[in-house]
């Protein structure tokens, strides 16, 4: 493996990188309609990613309170946790808007350097920290002081941890870094019990474990963006065969994990766990198979729907289905042992 | 072809962050687990409502003869008390002032 910082001597993150593509700041010119702003602030969070964080949530709460809690503290729970997850996003564009705008995934985002400009960074730093504080209060006077404190580490982990330190130095910045998307289920369960018990603990290592396969096979796709950004994610860093041998790991200490919960969960969640574990290692073994075949970078696969894709895919509808199964055991008296 | 893998490799993003894991894990569970170690963290409160406001001299459950007292929350001596303090009866029986 090559030594990253040698390969990619990036510079410090949220410090902007000089280019004929920088133009004037937004003070300098056009006029931006309310709507623009409006739009891109919303675009800051990245709201797709928080609609899977959300996905885990409300199961959680319900295998924590072994049924439905009050409406309220869902509705008070996905508030806080979208406000919390839209902070740590918004700083993490604040923060990364110079290495966005290298990347074709990331230029059209809002604060890329050289792209449309609706909104300033200060006022995207400003929106980071304002929905943090907003989902502190939130969280904190009306679900718990647990639950809020655990939303702030999320926030901060994914800022200080990956945004900050590993992402442009480690090919480990996804694997340690991800730990931040595994605190909804932790803030989802304290909101409901006040504490944090095994169940929790079990479910956060599930979505640990299935982080680096789902988010390896994005970068797998896009490895030539994130080495034009000078970003050592595991792909850019390793050999194609590599990558996907730890992915393979990754795969069977997540259904591992999976499976640890089923005797808390109960036989219907088992079962589930069981059949979509099968099929996501059927999966993952089906990738390191064609590209130790093929011997050749799997990104460039000529065919209509590259595998790293599909595994990618994959992996977000069996975090769902893994999720319904669990809310289902949560709510159905007769699905447990 | 050589498929790249490396010791130093797989410890930097394999074993490390697992154990990395293990020691948070280990560390939520030991800090969080216990309801009396969790700042400001409060017991939950009893589901059912108090639905009436007892008048200060009128017997209670346990006071009332012939109704045998019950364990606290039980529904059944909350509806004994609102039958002593005259809930639950028929408009006009025992009610009216001055009617026994």
């Amino acid at each position: 493996m090559k030594t990253p910082a040698a390969a990619f001597p990036a510079g410090a993150p949220g410090v902007l990188r000089p280019g004929p593509a920088r133009r004037g700041t937004p003070a300098s010119g056009s006029r931006r309609s309310a709507g623009a702003v409006a739009r891109g602030l919303v675009a800051l969070t990245k709201p797709r990613i928080i609609e899977l964080l959300l996905v885990t949530t409300v199961p959680t709460m319900l295998l924590a309170q072994r049924g439905v809690p009050s409406v309220r503290l869902i509705l008070v729970t996905l508030a806080g946790g979208t406000l919390a997850a839209g902070s740590a996003n918004t700083i993490n564009c604040y923060l990364d808007r110079d290495i966005d705008a290298l990347m074709k995934r990331t230029a059209r985002r809002p604060l890329v350097v050289g792209g449309h400009e609706a909104i300033r960074p200060g006022e995207a730093l400003a929106w980071g920290i304002a929905l943090g504080a907003g989902a502190t209060a939130l969280l904190g006077l009306m679900a718990n002081w647990l639950a809020a404190s655990l939303a702030d580490a999320a926030i901060l982990f994914y800022v200080f941890v990956y945004t900050l330190l590993l992402k442009r130095r480690s090919p480990a910045n996804i694997v340690i870094g991800g730990a931040a998307g595994c605190f909804p289920v932790l803030v989802g369960w304290a909101a409901v019990k006040g504490t944090i018990a095994v169940p929790a603990i079990v479910l956060f290592a599930v979505i640990f474990l299935w982080t680096p396969p789902h988010f390896w096979a994005l970068a797998m796709k896009f490895r030539d963006d994130y080495a034009a950004a000078g970003v050592p994610m595991l792909p850019v860093v390793a050999t194609a065969a590599e990558v996907t041998r730890k992915i393979v790991w990754y795969s069977y200490a997540m259904v591992a994990a999976t499976l640890a919960l089923a005797p808390y969960a109960g036989w219907i969640y088992g079962a589930g766990a069981l059949g979509l574990g099968g099929w996501f290692l059927a999966e993952a073994h089906r990738l390191h198979a064609q590209v130790a075949r093929s011997g050749a970078d799997p990104s460039a696969d000529p065919g209509p729907r590259p595998l790293p894709m599909r595994l990618f895919h994959l992996s977000i509808t069996y975090l769902t289905l893994l999720f319904v199964a669990v809310a289902v055991t949560a709510l159905l008296p007769w699905g447990r042992w | 072809m050589s498929d790249g893998w490396s010791f130093d490799g797989s410890i930097m993003t394999f074993a490390f962050p697992m154990l990395l894991f293990i020691v948070v894990a280990v560390g939520l569970y030991v800090l969080y687990t216990k309801p009396a170690a969790v700042p400001g963290h409060r017991a939950p409160s009893a589901e059912r409502p108090v639905s009436y406001t007892a008048i200060p001299g009128t017997p209670t459950a346990t006071e009332v003869a012939g109704i045998p007292a019950s364990a606290p929350g039980d529904p059944a001596a909350d509806d004994a008390a609102m039958a002593a303090d005259g809930e639950n009866t028929v408009p006009g029986e025992n009610t009216v002032p001055g009617a026994r």
